[in-house]
């Protein structure tokens, strides 16, 4: 068979607006993750065990879990619990949320726990307040720790989203699977689509790298 | 309502899946420990267009989503084979084995440059050849910082495996949606699934965090030493 990429041609603005879907799909999911990940981290850090409790066991059962796996119970499973039909795309912009949150709790729990308490006692010597001292002294420091990380969760997010083909969402990996099938052209078609997913993630791949190399200088 | 007595007759076939899903894992593993050695040597060889290749090969497996991997492998490859089709399974284990190869690379290449140059030149000025002074001297102290993201990177791919599912290979989150299919229970059927994994992964996962401070106290101590 002859390979013939410009058989996709007619098909590309297809294929670039699932772009969209999938973009817009794993923003959501990090801004989720960026922001409860944080009441997470603060709760796994609680001295009372009723609030580290549950925070310990969400973050477990997330991460020893597969996303897939979650995707289907909470797309399937839990609409039968709560009597409320999810769409695919919020289904899925929620597990994957859901799933950071979990990750980005954990990153910002170790950046966090990495500051010597020293740092904590010298700021209450000065006179702060914990709330103070955390958002003056440690939360700065610890964010060299977090940044890194938070680069990388977002390829995972991008990469992740791509589970959106077992819940019928057309986004970049599905809509390149409807086409490959439509033009029997399965090389050309993965190969690109393929290409357009390195072309999205490889940008922050490269960008994560600089931003660690930059702070670990600082360091 | 829920009822779990619904779904009980399928256990055997839920296990069954497990089963498959741990086979899968365990050879994409032995494939991606191997041949993430070969890539991590390529990626640190002299010749600057083996290292400038080898380093895009294991970027493109690093950031593009390990279902399309998965899809290329069972579309794709027997098209540039020569091939009429290859197996789901098969094409599954090449997927996330280069996949996790490409991981591993990384990892390995992390591990080794992580071990003093110092140690290079002691080696050598002991008299030990080069390869003697990786074998004796760098490779021992790079597994050590390297097993426990060795590790992480293991569950993560027992995690993959899950995305066999999108070629109907039997493994077991396939196993379980054909199952929630059939007895209209999605509810039961998917916790049972999600707890089935947990039990798995939990348990080796804490042990990955007990190797990691082992590890972290030895490397500490030898440092003051």
């Amino acid at each position: 068979m002859e390979l013939d990429f410009g058989a996709i041609a007619p098909y590309v603005p297809e294929i670039l607006a699932a772009i969209r879907i999938t973009l817009v799909i794993a923003a959501m999911a990090f801004t989720m993750g960026a922001v409860l990940g944080l009441f997470i981290a603060l709760g796994r850090l609680s001295r009372r065990r009723w609030i580290r409790l549950p925070a310990t066991v969400f973050v477990d059962v997330f991460l020893a879990t597969p996303v897939l796996v979650q995707l289907l119970w909470i797309y399937y499973a839990l609409p039968i619990l709560t009597g409320i039909l999810i769409p695919p795309i919020p289904a899925l912009a929620l597990t994957l949320g859901l799933n950071a949150t979990a990750v980005m709790g954990e990153n910002y729990r170790a950046g966090i726990q990495a500051i010597d308490r020293g740092q904590w006692d010298a700021a209450q010597v000065l006179g702060l307040s914990n709330a103070q001292a955390f958002r003056l002294v440690v939360f700065p420091q610890a964010t060299k720790i977090i940044l890194p990380p938070l680069a990388s969760t977002s390829i995972v997010l991008v990469k992740d989203s791509s589970i959106a083909t077992f819940i019928g969402v057309g986004d970049l990996l599905n809509v390149g699977r409807g086409v490959a099938i439509q033009l029997f052209r399965p090389i050309e078609v993965f190969t690109f689509v393929a290409f357009v997913y390195f072309l999205l993630t490889y940008p922050i791949s490269i960008g994560a790298t600089m931003l660690e190399r930059r702070l670990r200088v600082k360091q | 309502m829920i009822d779990f007595t619904a779904v009980l007759p399928h256990f055997p076939t839920l296990i069954r899946g497990l089963g498959l899903t741990l086979v899968i894992t365990a050879v994409a593993l032995a494939i991606g420990a191997i041949f993430g050695l070969v890539l991590a040597l390529l990626r640190m060889s002299d010749r600057r267009p083996v290292v400038a290749a080898t380093a895009l090969f294991i970027d493109f497996f690093r950031t593009t989503p390990p279902l399309i991997q998965i899809m290329w492998a069972y579309f794709v490859l027997p098209a540039l084979l020569g091939l009429d089709a290859i197996d789901a399974v098969l094409a599954v284990v090449i997927a996330l084995g280069f996949n996790t190869a490409a991981f591993m690379a990384e990892i390995y290449r992390a591990g080794v440059q992580a071990v003093e140059k110092g140690q290079w030149d002691a080696g050598r000025s002991l008299g030990l050849s080069r390869r003697q002074v990786f074998r004796l001297v760098v490779f021992p102290q790079a597994v050590r910082i390297t097993l426990p993201p060795i590790a992480t990177t293991s569950l993560l791919l027992l995690k993959a495996s899950s995305l066999a599912a999108v070629l109907a290979v039997l493994e077991l989150t396939r196993t379980g949606e054909l199952i929630s299919l059939a007895t209209f229970r999605p509810l039961e059927t998917f916790t049972i699934v999600g707890f089935m994994y947990f039990i798995v992964i939990y348990p080796l996962s804490r042990g990955v965090s007990l190797l990691e401070r082992r590890l972290r106290v030895h490397v500490r101590a030898g440092a003051s030493a």
